[in-house]
């Protein structure tokens, strides 16, 4: 086909209204998604019966912070990535770099300094699948969304969005089970979503393909 | 502040395709005709120079409108329009760039034909000097100077670039363009 014949195509396509799809409306989108997967976690499962406990030692807190942190910096840096002119900026995917060497750390920290504690509910499978049932609903609407933009980094943009949804899992379960912080966590709620990441790293390129 | 001749006509082009890319986001036709055949010749521009081959080239672009056409709604209408249409064209050059080298890379090449030369003695040079010499005489003065910087000495590209004072890109470009002389005239 002459690139004539394209233009001319595409212009017969192109007779309606477009909206933009501006980085404001798909944050503020991001962020009822991510509201509502965790009332709706909330809601089923109901708030753990310890918080008030928990909410006093600084290893939960650290914890919580900072996987909500890498949450919203991964959710930042999703968005970032997701459009042709603003994926060259450096300074989102050093912001998700940086919540997440935070959050291993926080993780290294709580599993190394809490005291060992007996008879302590085992994290098993059953959190890694709640996680993955709160990650659903915004794994699901970041697919969708994303493949309507247009990465020019599809890897690092999978990356970010599965980090996101996977954090997002994390921190609702961290809400609702009463388990304390055990080795067990690093097994079934950290590498599991570091894990995860890594998969929308090397399935990026074909997922978000445009 | 002073800007140049170029930069004034350049910003005054991104200005205009700016305003054309508004207009057919509202569903003008005609400014988004007139957006199209701008934004093939700025990106046969920028392609021409990392794709020799004019088919090739001709490909990517149709691409770039293709790719043009079907992400603009992540357009933000009050953004400039170049950097935007630039980050497109450069992810689809190396998009095919890749899916060219690992072709090559990937190709079959039968041995059935050669096998006879791969018994032959190795430890006689195929190639004398003086074929070599004659050789890189079809090479351009600044393609002989990269080729011996980088074989000759064994620089590798940054060293290069400063001996000759030269950018990497630069040296690059002129390296990958002597390969391209040289295989023409051993595969004659």
């Amino acid at each position: 086909m002459k690139t004539q014949e394209l233009i001319a195509s595409l212009t017969k396509q192109a007779n309606r209204p477009v909206v933009p799809l501006t980085m404001r409306r798909v944050g503020v989108e991001s962020g009822v998604i991510a509201l509502l997967a965790l009332a709706m976690n909330l809601a089923i499962s109901g708030l753990r019966p310890d918080w008030q406990a928990r909410i006093a030692e600084p290893a939960f807190v650290t914890d919580v912070i900072s996987v909500a942190l890498l949450a919203l910096c991964a959710g930042i840096c999703t968005f970032g990535l997701a459009y042709p002119d603003r994926a060259h900026r450096r300074w989102p995917v050093v912001l998700f770099w940086c919540a997440f060497a935070l959050q291993v750390m926080a993780a290294v920290w709580t599993l190394w300094f809490m005291p060992p504690v007996n008879d302590a509910p085992a994290h098993t499978i059953e959190c890694l699948s709640c996680i993955v049932m709160v990650a659903l609903l915004p794994s699901g609407w970041l697919w969708w969304r994303l493949r309507q933009l247009a990465s020019v980094r599809p890897a690092q943009m999978a990356l970010c969005a599965t980090t996101m949804a996977l954090a997002l899992g994390c921190l609702g379960v961290r809400m609702v089970e009463d388990h304390v912080a055990t080795a067990g966590m690093l097994s079934w709620h950290y590498l599991p979503l570091w894990g995860f990441a890594a998969l929308g790293w090397v399935s990026g390129k074909r997922l978000f393909r445009w | 502040m002073y800007f140049s001749i170029k930069e004034q006509r350049v910003s005054a082009i991104s200005d205009m395709l700016q305003q054309k890319m508004q207009a057919a986001l509202g569903g003008d036709e005609r400014a988004y005709t007139a957006l199209l055949e701008a934004t093939s010749q700025i990106a046969r521009r920028m392609i021409v120079r990392k794709i020799s081959n004019p088919d090739a080239a001709e490909d990517v672009v149709q691409e770039v409108l293709l790719a043009v056409h079907k992400a603009r709604r992540t357009y933000e209408p009050r953004r400039p329009f170049m950097p935007w249409l630039a980050s497109i064209v450069h992810y689809k050059v190396n998009d095919w760039l890749r899916k060219h080298y690992s072709n090559r890379s990937a190709a079959h090449v039968p041995i059935d034909d050669v096998l006879h030369f791969l018994c032959e003695d190795v430890t006689e040079p195929d190639h004398s000097h003086e074929f070599i010499q004659e050789v890189m005489q079809h090479l351009t003065e600044g393609q002989k100077t990269v080729i011996e910087a980088m074989y000759g000495r064994e620089l590798s590209v940054a060293e290069t670039a400063q001996a000759l004072q030269m950018s990497e890109s630069a040296v690059k470009v002129t390296a990958h363009r002597a390969y391209k002389k040289l295989r023409e005239v051993l595969g004659a």
